[in-house]
C-alpha cells in the first residue's frame, strides 16, 4: 500500500516556497480547502461520522481556522497570523491522520507513518515549504 | 474478501486520492503565487478575496456534513 503511495506522490509537482505574507496567505488557503477537501470525501465515505467526538473536533477546527483566515484576510500584509495558521493546520492534519487510521483498523502511529510521504516530516498540513510535500510550515 | 482487506482497500484509495488532491492544491498555489510574480506584483485583493470565498462556500458545505452547521 505504501509503494502505491509513494508511486502516487512522486507525480505531485513542488510548490513554489511563499515569501510574502499574502503569498503565505494564498498558500494557507489553498492548504485549508485541501483539507476541507479531505474531511468532505471523509465523510461522505463514512469514515467520518457525523455526531462523534471526532466530527465535532473536526468541525471546531474547520471554525476556528476560518475564522483566522477570515481575520488575516482583512490585514493580508501582516505576518502575524501565519503561525497561529499552521497550528490550526498542523490540528486538523491529526484528526485526518486520526479519521483514516480508525477506518482501516489501524494505530494513528502506523497512520502517520504511512502519510510521510504525503505529509512530509510531521509537520503542519500545508503547503508552501518548497518541496513536493506539504509537510513544512508555511513561514 | 474479510473486512481487514477490504479496509486496506478502502484506506489504500484514500491515500491516493489524497496525493492527488495535494497535487491539484499545489498546481493551484503555484498559479496564483507564479502568475503575481511574472507581472512583477505581490497578491492581489481580489485574488485572496476570491480564495475566500470560495473556501466560505465550501466550509459551509462540509460543516453541514459533519453535522454542525454554522450559525
Amino acid at each position: 500500500m505504501l509503494v502505491v503511495v509513494v508511486a502516487a506522490c512522486s507525480t505531485i509537482g513542488t510548490p513554489v516556497t511563499p515569501e510574502t505574507p499574502r503569498e503565505k496567505l494564498v498558500a494557507a488557503e489553498v492548504s485549508y480547502e485541501l483539507v476541507l477537501t479531505e474531511v468532505k470525501s471523509l465523510t461522505l465515505s463514512g469514515l467520518i461520522m457525523p455526531g462523534t467526538d471526532l466530527a465535532d473536533g473536526v468541525a471546531l477546527s474547520i471554525v476556528e481556522l476560518r475564522t483566522l483566515l477570515d481575520v488575516w484576510q482583512a490585514d493580508p500584509d501582516s505576518p502575524n497570523y501565519l503561525a497561529a495558521a499552521n497550528s490550526a493546520l498542523l490540528r486538523l492534519q491529526q484528526y485526518l491522520i486520526a479519521a483514516k487510521a480508525q477506518g482501516a483498523s489501524l494505530s494513528t502511529e502506523t497512520m502517520s507513518m504511512a502519510y510521510k510521504p504525503v505529509y512530509g516530516d510531521g509537520g503542519s498540513a500545508n503547503i508552501g515549504g518548497g518541496s513536493a510535500n506539504i509537510g513544512r510550515p508555511i513561514g | 474478501m474479510s473486512d481487514q482487506v477490504l479496509n486496506g482497500i478502502i484506506i489504500a484509495l484514500k491515500l491516493i486520492e489524497t496525493a492527488s488532491n495535494v497535487s491539484i492544491a499545489i498546481a493551484k498555489l503555484n498559479a496564483v503565487v507564479t502568475t503575481a510574480r511574472a507581472e512583477g506584483r505581490d497578491i492581489s485583493l481580489e485574488e485572496l478575496k476570491a480564495l475566500a470565498e470560495g473556501n466560505d462556500a465550501l466550509t459551509d458545505e462540509v460543516l453541514a456534513l459533519l453535522g454542525k452547521p454554522r450559525v
